[in-house]
């Protein structure tokens, strides 16, 4: 997003009135008309109430939301849930891309450009595929199983689906791409003479790793976070292809109550709590990576 | 050493689901590993399913049509936004960027409640404009990409000569930038194909896209056909992939700065 601010030398108007009006106007239209205002609606939708058999009936009502916070199921069962599963994915993520992102920063060539394909790569590929290969991967006969029984590393099949783990587990891979490229933006900004001089006085990987580059790359990790936790609080699609009903995240639930359930008036509170719970996440997180760069700004 | 075992290790296992779902669809006794055979059955058995040649062509058209919606849409709005200074920009910017930063189960959720009380609700025309509404950050964003890195002054001098704006934009402007313009719709193209949660929630009975078939199937039946049509599916991504890579580089479409 760096790009947003044009040195002004290149904005130049072309001569007559203003063109750019007409050239935004039809994306600014088709966004209006079937984005913001269904946004708006799921959000008139969500004070609804719902009459079984009735789809739903115009009101003005906030029980939809009450229900939501009131009742110990969802509390318990569904919101405390997802911000647990949430967070240990997000934190468990940025962990993870550290290695791969210090491992593309550090190679050059060919080889820097086939690994960073090589993890982006899950990007482009369908989320319903990359779950079909993790089902085969850890079903209870399947490969992994096989290898750790194999091994005698354990004695019964793992349960690695149709439970927590084995969401937190796929939110935690679907995450890994995001999250490094976030970590590149801050580690290839590294000057490389700075890990040098660290190990000229003396420092071994681990501590220029902690004193030199794990500082300097915070802004990154942050930014990564961020997009983990807000895809992470609102998973649907990987609870629903690997939990089903056993591991009711909020967005699941959201989707369930809406067509499933046909209430789509409390599936469109859930919906409008965890877009404000991923604008929080965003506001949240903005505000410290400007602080971190203002930090960043009177050090130097 | 570590970084480089350990880095190796993770790279390995983000790709190992693609390459297992892979070399079970071709291998003569499917999930059993390690591969025993090749094999054409799964595939075979996969374009015999009514489903799947649908789901095929459904995803086909929904992912060309709404990818030359957004790649249009993007293209005139890239134009705009680049090259004029207006009072809103940044919010214009936001706008464009933000249907990234809602999250997919509420847009879904927003999408099919609108789409239903339009009366709209399993057609391809829903699904068209829920997948072009997730590619007009993307394509916006390439396309603008790609006419910040181009230099003004050589459509300022086909201009001095006297060449109308129409005839700048046909001999300057998009020879430079196509390859920006092919890359965004590419990526466009490819994450429509892919897109499983927005379909989920706009796909009805009679228009059922690739990604959703196979939820459908492996809801029921959990076999190696399944694996042959995700295999057909990942196929046209590492085509895609490739291409993208050849053309603006993956990373620089997926907003990796240059080390």
């Amino acid at each position: 997003m760096n790009q947003t601010d044009a040195s002004p030398q290149r904005i130049r108007k072309f001569p007559g009135r203003s063109p750019y009006v007409l050239l935004l106007l039809p994306a600014i239209a088709f966004l209006a008309l079937f984005y913001l205002i269904p946004l708006s609606w799921i959000i008139r939708v969500s004070f609804y109430t719902h009459v079984p058999g009735a789809y739903m009936v115009p009101a003005f009502t906030a029980q939809n939301y009450l229900r939501l916070v009131t009742d110990p199921w969802y509390i318990r069962n569904s919101l405390w849930l997802t911000l647990k599963v949430a967070l240990i994915s997000t934190l468990a993520s940025v962990v993870l891309a550290y290695p791969p992102a210090l491992l593309i920063t550090r190679s050059t060539g060919k080889l820097r450009r086939f690994l960073l394909v090589s993890v982006l790569a899950p990007l482009l590929i369908s989320m319903v595929c990359l779950i079909f290969g993790w089902i085969v991967m850890f079903r209870g006969h399947g490969l992994m199983n096989q290898v750790l029984l194999g091994l005698h590393l354990v004695r019964e099949p793992v349960q690695w689906m149709y439970n927590t783990f084995g969401v937190t587990l796929a939110l935690i891979y679907i995450s890994i791409p995001y999250v490094v490229i976030s970590l590149l933006d801050s580690l290839q900004r590294v000057d490389p003479s700075w890990e040098e001089a660290a190990r000229n006085v003396g420092a071994n990987g681990w501590q220029t790793f902690l004193k030199i580059t794990l500082p300097l790359s915070i802004p990154g990790a942050v930014s990564g976070s961020m997009i983990a936790l807000t895809l992470n609080i609102c998973a649907f699609a990987v609870p629903l292809l690997l939990g089903g009903e056993k591991v009711p995240m909020a967005g699941l639930v959201a989707y369930y109550q809406a067509l499933e359930v046909n209430n789509l008036p409390f599936g469109a509170a859930i919906s409008v709590m965890l877009l404000l719970a991923s604008l929080l996440v965003i506001f949240v997180f903005q505000k410290v990576l400007h602080a971190l760069y203002l930090k960043r700004m009177e050090v130097s | 050493m570590f970084v480089r075992v350990t880095g190796i290790l993770i790279v390995v296992g983000l790709l190992l689901p693609i390459g297992v779902t892979v070399v079970v669809a071709f291998n003569s006794s499917g999930f059993l590993l390690p591969p025993s055979g090749f094999t054409l059955r799964w595939f075979e058995k996969a374009v015999r399913n009514r489903d799947f040649v649908q789901g095929f062509y459904v995803s086909l058209a929904v992912a060309t049509v709404a990818s030359l919606i957004a790649t249009g849409l993007g293209l005139l709005s890239a134009f705009g936004y680049v090259r004029y200074s207006f009072p809103g920009k940044d919010w214009v910017n936001l706008l464009f960027l933000s249907p990234l930063m809602v999250p997919v189960v509420v847009l879904g959720l927003a999408l099919y409640s609108y789409f239903v009380a339009l009366h709209l609700n399993d057609t391809l025309t829903a699904l068209v404009i829920g997948h072009a509404i997730t590619l007009i950050p993307l394509s916006f964003r390439t396309i603008t990409a790609s006419l910040y890195n181009f230099d003004v002054s050589m459509e300022e001098a086909a201009l001095n000569v006297g060449a109308s704006r129409i005839q700048t934009f046909a001999w300057i402007t998009f020879p430079i930038i196509k390859l920006g313009i092919l890359a965004g719709f590419i990526l466009s193209f490819i994450m429509s194909w892919n897109n499983f949660s927005i379909s989920l929630f706009l796909a009805g009975s009679k228009y059922v896209p690739l990604p959703v078939a196979i939820y459908s199937y492996i809801k029921f039946e959990f076999d190696a056909v399944a694996a042959a049509v995700s295999t057909i599916l990942i196929l046209l991504s590492g085509v895609a992939i490739f291409v993208i890579d050849r053309t603006m580089g993956l990373g620089a479409v997926m907003g990796v700065r240059k080390g």
